[in-house]
């Protein structure tokens, strides 16, 4: 009798224990919340019923990492209370980063920077194409890339990615630097960024680099002697 | 050898982001309002993406096997991470041309585990849930 209404398989398993966590879960809130979240979940839909259901389950799971953990119930809030503000599900990516700079101060002065730093590749390199004579077809054959990806970077509707640049610098035969100033500048970010990550390992260079207390960090300029005043 | 070549006659799509997706990109990013309007920027790169397409522009893009969910790669890195992986589906509504929605933005180390692919699937199912109920909103 048990083993038909409680079949040895581990999906059916599963989701009882899932059923188990809502439970243990709904128990243990506070009265208010507890009807708030049952009349959130009794308004949804079978199907979001069950990925509630079943993500409670990811939250219980012992294997379930902190950062999967904390996505599962980020899920689970926009399962139960959708955000009915604007009638639209999500948020539109164009229009929220207009929004997002007229409301930021230094936002909008990101997004100007951004534009700025787009014009000014599109424009270098229309101009090295003009200059050598090279065709978007052409150019997109060598820098391993499409056709269509050139002509939208040319047009500023995308915005190149690091390996874009270099990859472009390389077929058009100039320093990545000539058409994008400011890469340097993220590169060495992005080395600083990488060697505080907690697990980086630093290589032997770098290790003695550092206990190195041989070397001080002295000016590379020669001192002058000051010239002697006259009295 | 004119530069007055065929311009991208791709179909526009809109891209949207969902809520978990947004809060998922603002943990990884959130102190750097820079890297953040760049990684919004890369993203916005998907409005060309058509299925079956390994590459958008110059994101890498992928299906993840056996899901209607797929993956662009930002190979930018910025502050830890060494680049995202922004996972996202094709739905059908509300616009004509469909609907890009981005589920998730994940570092790209991070790997699909069984956990992470059941967040996904739900977020997937609650998207394309909404997206379909929002024409009937609108319409009414």
């Amino acid at each position: 009798m048990v083993e038909t209404l409680l079949p040895d398989d581990p999906k059916t398993v599963e989701r009882l224990d899932s059923v188990a966590c809502l439970f243990e879960w709904l128990r243990s809130m506070p009265e208010p919340d507890r009807k708030r979240f049952g009349c959130a979940l009794a308004e949804c839909s079978d199907a979001v019923q069950e990925v509630v259901v079943r993500l409670l389950g990811v939250v219980k799971n012992p294997r379930t990492t902190a950062v999967e953990r904390q996505r599962a119930l980020m899920t689970i809030a926009d399962a139960l209370f959708p955000n009915s503000e604007s009638g639209e599900y999500g948020l539109d990516l164009i229009a929220s980063e207009a929004n997002a700079a007229a409301e930021s101060l230094p936002l909008a002065s990101e997004v100007q920077k951004m534009n700025t730093q787009e014009a000014a590749f599109a424009d270098r390199v229309r101009e090295l194409m003009e200059t050598k004579r090279i065709s978007q077809q052409e150019l997109a054959a060598r820098a391993g890339c499409s056709q269509p990806a050139i002509s939208q970077m040319l047009n500023r509707t995308c915005r190149p990615q690091k390996k874009t640049i270099l990859k472009l610098a390389e077929a058009l035969n100039v320093q990545a630097r000539d058409l994008w100033p400011d890469i340097d500048v993220a590169e060495m970010l992005d080395a600083v960024a990488s060697f505080q990550r907690d697990d980086y390992v630093m290589n032997e260079a770098e290790a003695r680099a550092l206990s190195d207390t041989s070397r001080p960090n002295r000016p590379k300029i020669q001192p002058k002697a000051l010239p002697t005043r006259r009295r | 050898m004119s530069l007055d070549e065929t311009e991208n006659t791709l179909p526009l799509r809109r891209v949207r982001i969902c809520r978990p997706a947004f809060q998922d990109m603002c943990h990884l990013v959130m102190p750097r309002l820079a890297a953040r309007a760049q990684l919004r920027r890369h993203a916005m790169k998907l409005r060309f993406w058509s299925r079956g397409d390994a590459c958008v522009a110059d994101l890498d893009c992928y299906q993840i096997p056996n899901q209607e969910l797929f993956v662009g790669t930002v190979t930018d890195g910025f502050g830890l991470a060494d680049g995202f992986h922004v996972v996202f589906c094709e739905e059908a509504c509300p616009e004509p041309g469909g609907t890009i929605c981005i589920l998730s933005v994940m570092r790209v180390d991070e790997p699909f585990s069984e956990a992470a692919i059941e967040i996904l699937r739900g977020r997937e199912v609650i998207a394309r849930e909404r997206l379909r109920g929002w024409i009937v909103t609108r319409a009414t």
